[in-house]
């Protein structure tokens, strides 16, 4: 066991035992345990396997900001895969595994990958997917790669995500977030305090040197903590920044939404490691992952270490090995001198006789058969050109080099940054509107600095809180940098070494430990001509681990600098994108919010044995099932029903909106393509609207029912985008155009046939002659005792009569309707037939025969376009394009008798290059054969045939064939009233 | 004592709505006075419920049956479109629920993107702000009346969504020990 006797401080409950397992054996730990310590107390020091050559991995930085401490965890019926150890607590029965492991992580069948390590470049992806190998290698890759194992008979659940909302929002519960935190709100701003550990204090809690911890910071906490003003959310994370203050906080449960009026960035800096041959073996790892165990968890990583430093956290460091009775085999400092402000550290290492070594280049960490660390070899530099070779065994060697900022969601943000040479780290050089940093993010280290700092971020946080949101003039996000960076005043040597890397002839110098990335693998990838950070990065995968770069982007940057001898300031960092941790599925997902709509008239389609099909956000019929039928039955039967006789269908998907005003038929003259203001009152006109580009983007009805109303309808899916754009437009023409949208209000419903006019007749006083209603005419009449507007359409190609309705009323309505057309054979229809129907007359259904490029010109609908006219949008485009030869052509097909019926989408095929496609295709029962609609090259629509490409790369031919294929002359319409007489005495 | 939470459908009272330049004109002569301020409301003695949306819309509806009858002559005026020009109707069949008890604003935080808390603050029981938001993906007008039992929002919505917003939002309040009766 490597528990230590008690620790001040520590985050056990010794007297909560828990038990668990790793890999099949037994073990316990203790309430407050994480996965990590739990297992490092139980000295197991192999904890995973590493991505590429399933190298042995241990702890590294118990901060979970590496890729090793990475566990499939079973637990109460559930696996998880990738359950990150170094910050997942224990819970009492947990199964934990190893991930990335084939057989278990001690018998891993993979364990000798690295022997392929020189067949396995850099961009060994790039060069080896293509071609015929690459299913082979794509299999091989999925079999040797992966991490965890998702369980598919897991259960779903939900994590609600929820939104918060705060004056101040301050990420990090360090020093200076602390301080930030209490000055915001002790000036009177409402604070979250947003920490991702148990417990507050940041690495004041574990980096002690030795001695206790500050009784200053750890005061600070209790008062946060207490403080009404202040909310502290533990072991939470900020993932994300985005616009107008916007931070995703991602806790145990769920992910959080906070809206803030500031944020103070106080996020620390993350350790990083020195690159030298053998780094990645189980026992090295960063001193503050040393401490963190040694401090929070009473459990000592290593008997003996070594630790390599470059700056004053390594001595601390050895101070607190020291303090738990770790024998520090040596502190091996990177520079030549130890810092004047470090006196105080090396005096007490001296006087605990502790040897420190000068000037040290790390050369190489051997293995013991176990794979664990045992030894450091290192050169120590004598004179300028001459070094001595030195060995120290020990099984563990600590790295304190130094660290990079935790700068990500300050970039986010939109911050820049710039290169502080005299600290080597990236620190703000310019902050958005109410973004404040403090702390080492912003380049103070000594706890004073920290603190100071904190307190003036939070006192100006808390002052741009309570102005308006965004009235921070852009001046003042450069004064407050100045002011926060003024704030560093305590002369101290840099925390970070320039370039802690160090090449060995035999390679191993591992650079990023998610990617088993060696230094070699960027001087090649280099070489290759990836020489800026973002190629570099996406070639050679650097910083694209679960890590994301946390401890590989830093010393990456550096190598870059060094190999285009610039500064790392010119090579500057990559992008940081959200999330700054990684981020789980479940916590992502939320809870499933699928805005759904459904008709007034849904509950009497189920009666009706409507089977559903989405259409936008909205349910409808597809058809309607039968005892005895099959599905083309009964759609071909609600077509001929509609044909012959009489049908109803549910249209109140449409949208519906209205447009008062002196000037509405004017602005809709601007928005659709035809003329509106002269339309008379009483009258219907097809519209057709289009955006700047002359591309269709909406068709719909455009009724006049007065001279300063109209109603119109839009097609199902843009009804809201359409209605905004409305608005904007009303707005930006200054047009005072009162607009009032309807589609959820309102119902609708076609009563479609040549004896629809029989049995609305039934229903409502209004005069349906011809001559009285004609066709494309609009009425607001009472039908079954219910205000309506009816109008009379012909989308399906039959007499038909749209009843427009309060949605309250629309169930009595369509049931009278229906009781009406029993003696008629009324039959409900659905979407399917309705796409028959209206294909049979050659109507285009805009989003499906169009897409985003089409225009008007292609489908045939000049008829629709006033050009004459002075304005409409789309309108200049159109102009334009006249003058153009035309891409393409929207005709009317047929097929040959017995023919493969080809699918919507299927290409047409033009001396083996596409040369169109097929927008829609039915078979028509009313015809006997299948039509359809094709996008053409002109010469070929001219040409009269073409060849469309169906399943596995057959070829049927098709004729382009006259539109409408039903009724050319309209006569459906303008159905003869003696002949509609007498169908409906027929019927 | 906790009050659960408690989600209440009341779309069946009375609602009228127009809008329009000459409307608040044609309301005064109507008898119906309407809020000063944008997006703000007020109930009045009879417990007519009088909302302006943005700035020149509006929304009545009858917290009481005394109320109703002073919409009669609006609706009905509204419906024959026997108005003044620069008056429109506005159709409103909303689907609207009123939700009270403790845990409101947690019930909120998981479905609304805007802050309600200072909503509550400037409230009373007879005036307060209009928000119009939406609530998992849903366009709403909210409003908050304060009563002696604590305070109660009503939520105002598109009565196409008001199945799935319906069962989202009873799910969560059930989930947080709240009752939908």
């Amino acid at each position: 066991m490597k528990r230590l006797p008690p620790v001040e401080g520590e985050g056990i409950d010794r007297a909560a035992p828990l038990e668990f397992s790793f890999e099949g054996r037994r073990l316990t730990g203790f309430k407050g345990d994480t996965i990590c310590s739990a297992l490092a107390a139980h000295g197991v020091t192999v904890v995973g396997r590493s991505f590429k050559y399933h190298r042995p991995r241990g702890l590294f930085s118990v901060a979970n900001h590496d890729v090793n401490a990475m566990f499939q965890v079973e637990q109460r019926g559930r696996s998880i895969p990738n359950v990150r150890g170094d910050v997942a607590p224990l819970r009492a029965g947990m199964k934990v595994a190893a991930v990335n492991t084939a057989g278990g992580l001690e018998t891993d069948r993979m364990a000798g990958m690295e022997r392929l390590a020189r067949f396995l470049p850099v961009g060994f992806y790039y060069k080896a997917f293509h071609g015929r190998w690459f299913p082979k290698w794509e299999r091989l890759i999925r079999r040797a790669a992966g991490l965890g194992v998702v369980d598919k008979a897991n259960r779903a659940f939900t994590t609600p995500k929820r939104y918060a909302h705060t004056d101040v929002l301050v990420i990090g519960g360090g020093p200076s977030g602390l301080a930030a935190a209490h000055e915001a709100a002790e000036r009177g701003a409402g604070v979250i305090l947003a920490d991702e550990w148990g417990e507050l204090g940041g690495s004041a809690l574990y980096a002690r040197g030795g001695a206790s911890v500050d009784e200053s910071v750890r005061r600070l906490a209790d008062i946060v903590i207490a403080h009404r003003g202040v909310r502290v959310l533990s072991s939470t994370f900020a993932a994300g920044y985005y616009a107008d203050h916007w931070v995703s906080l991602v806790g145990p449960e769920n992910l959080t939404k906070v809206r803030a009026r500031a944020v103070v960035v106080a996020q620390g800096a993350i350790e990083q490691p020195a690159v030298f041959r053998g780094n990645d073996l189980p026992g090295v790892m960063l001193a503050s992952g040393a401490q963190r165990l040694l401090s929070r968890y009473a459990v000592a990583p290593a008997s003996r270490v070594v630790i390599i430093t470059a700056n004053a956290e390594g001595y601390a460091a050895a101070l607190d090995a020291f303090h738990h009775g770790i024998t520090v085999a040596g502190v091996l400092d990177l520079r030549e001198r130890s810092h004047p402000s470090e006196s105080g550290l090396t005096g007490a290492i001296r006087d605990r006789g502790i040897v420190v070594f000068h000037g040290v280049k790390p050369v190489e960490a051997r293995a013991d058969s176990e794979g664990h660390v045992r030894e450091l070899e290192f050169d120590v530099e004598v004179s300028k050109d001459r070094s001595a070779r030195h060995y120290l065994a020990a099984d563990g060697v600590w790295m304190s080099v130094g660290f990079a900022p935790a700068n990500a969601l300050l970039q986010q943000a939109g911050a820049k940054m710039r290169y502080e040479t005299a600290i080597e780290q990236f620190v703000p050089s310019q902050l958005p509107a109410g973004v404040f940093a403090c702390g080492r993010v912003a380049g103070a280290y000594e706890l004073s600095d920290r603190v100071a700092q904190g307190r003036e971020a939070g006192r100006l946080a808390a002052a741009h809180a309570a102005r308006s949101v965004g009235a921070m003039p852009e001046t003042e996000g450069a004064e407050t940098l100045r002011k926060l960076q003024s704030l560093v005043f305590t002369p101290r040597g840099s925390p970070s070494h320039p370039f802690p890397v160090f090449p060995h002839p035999k390679g191993q110098e591992f650079i990023d430990l998610d990617e088993d990335l060696h230094l070699s693998d960027l001087i090649n990838a280099f070489q290759e001509g990836f020489d800026s950070s973002e190629l570099l990065k996406r070639y050679s995968t650097v910083g694209m681990g679960p890590s994301q770069g946390k401890h590989s982007n830093l010393n990456a940057m550096r190598v870059l600098a060094k190999l285009r001898e610039e500064s790392v300031e010119a090579v500057g960092p990559t992008t940081a994108r959200p999330m700054f941790h990684p981020v789980s599925l479940a916590h992502l997902a939320g809870r499933g919010f699928h805005p759904h709509r459904r008709t007034s008239l849904h509950d009497e389609h189920e009666k009706l044995g409507a089977v559903w099909m989405p259409a936008g956000d909205w349910q409808r019929p597809e058809y309607y099932a039968r005892s005895g039928e099959t599905r083309m039955a009964g759609i071909e039967a609600e077509v001929r029903a509609v044909r012959t006789g009489v049908g109803l269908i549910d249209v109140g998907t449409l949208g519906k909106i209205e447009a008062h005003g002196p000037i509405a038929g004017e602005f809709l003259g601007r928005v659709y393509t035809g003329q509106f203001g002269a339309l008379k009152v009483g009258a219907t006109r097809y519209g057709l609207a289009l955006d700047e580009a002359g591309v269709i983007v909406d068709d719909g009805v455009i009724a006049r029912l007065g001279k300063e109303r109209f109603y119109f309808t839009t097609t199902t899916g843009n009804s809201g985008s359409l209605f905004r754009e409305l608005g904007r437009l009303a707005t930006m023409w200054r047009m005072p155009v009162g607009l009032v949208n309807l589609t959820g209000h309102f119902a609708a419903f076609n009563l479609a046939g040549p004896l629809s006019r029989a049995v609305l007749s039934q229903l409502t006083h209004v005069d349906l002659s011809h001559a009285a209603f004609p066709y494309l005419g609009v009425r607001e009449a009472e039908v079954a005792g219910v205000r309506c507007r009816l109008m009379r359409v012909g989308f399906v190609g039959e007499m038909g009569y749209e009843i427009h309705l309060p949605a309250v009323d629309a169930i009595h309505v369509w049931s009278a309707v229906m009781r009406a057309g029993e003696r008629f054979g009324i039959r409900a229809f659905g979407v399917e037939a309705q796409r028959v129907l209206r294909l049979e007359k050659g109507h285009v259904i805009v989003g499906q025969d169009t897409d985003g490029l089409t225009t008007p010109l292609e489908i045939g609908a000049e008829w629709a376009l006033r050009m004459n006219k002075p304005f409409f949008i789309g309108q200049r485009s159109l102009q334009a394009l006249q003058r153009l030869p035309q891409r393409q052509r929207l005709v009317g097909f047929t097929l040959p008798a017995g023919s493969v019926r080809p699918k919507e989408c299927h290409l047409v095929i033009e001396s083996g290059r596409i040369a169109g496609r097929v927008t829609s295709i039915q078979h028509s029962p009313t015809l006997g054969h299948a039509i359809g609609l094709a996008f053409v090259e002109p010469p070929i629509a001219q040409r009269g045939s073409f060849r469309i490409r169906v399943e596995r790369g057959e070829e049927v031919s098709a004729t382009v064939a006259s539109l409408p294929f039903y009724d050319a002359p309209g006569e459906r319409q303008t159905l003869d009233e003696d002949l509609a007489e007498r169908t409906e005495m027929l019927a | 004592m906790s009050a659960p939470l408690v989600l209440m459908n009341t779309s069946a009272r009375m609602r009228v709505g127009c809008k329009g330049p000459a409307a608040e004109t044609w309301l005064a002569q109507l008898g119906i006075t309407v809020p000063h301020g944008a997006n703000r409301y007020s109930i009045d003695s009879r417990g007519l419920l009088s909302a302006r949306l943005a700035t020149s819309e509006f929304l009545f509806e009858s917290t009481h049956a005394d109320a109703a009858s002073a919409l009669v002559p609006a609706k009905h005026a509204l419906e024959l479109a026997d108005i003044p020009s620069g008056v429109y109707p506005v159709l409103r069949q909303d689907f609207v629920i009123e939700a009270s008890g403790d845990r409101l604003h947690e019930l909120f935080a998981q479905t609304c993107a805007v802050d309600l808390v200072p909503v509550e603050r400037d409230s009373s029981a007879a005036a307060g702000p209009v928000i119009l938001t939406s609530m998992i993906g849903v366009g709403v007008v909210i409003t908050c009346r304060i009563s002696p039992e604590g305070p109660r929002f009503t939520v105002w919505s598109d009565p196409s969504y008001s199945r799935y917003f319906w069962h989202q939002l009873a799910a969560i309040a059930t989930e947080l020990g709240g009752l939908t009766p």
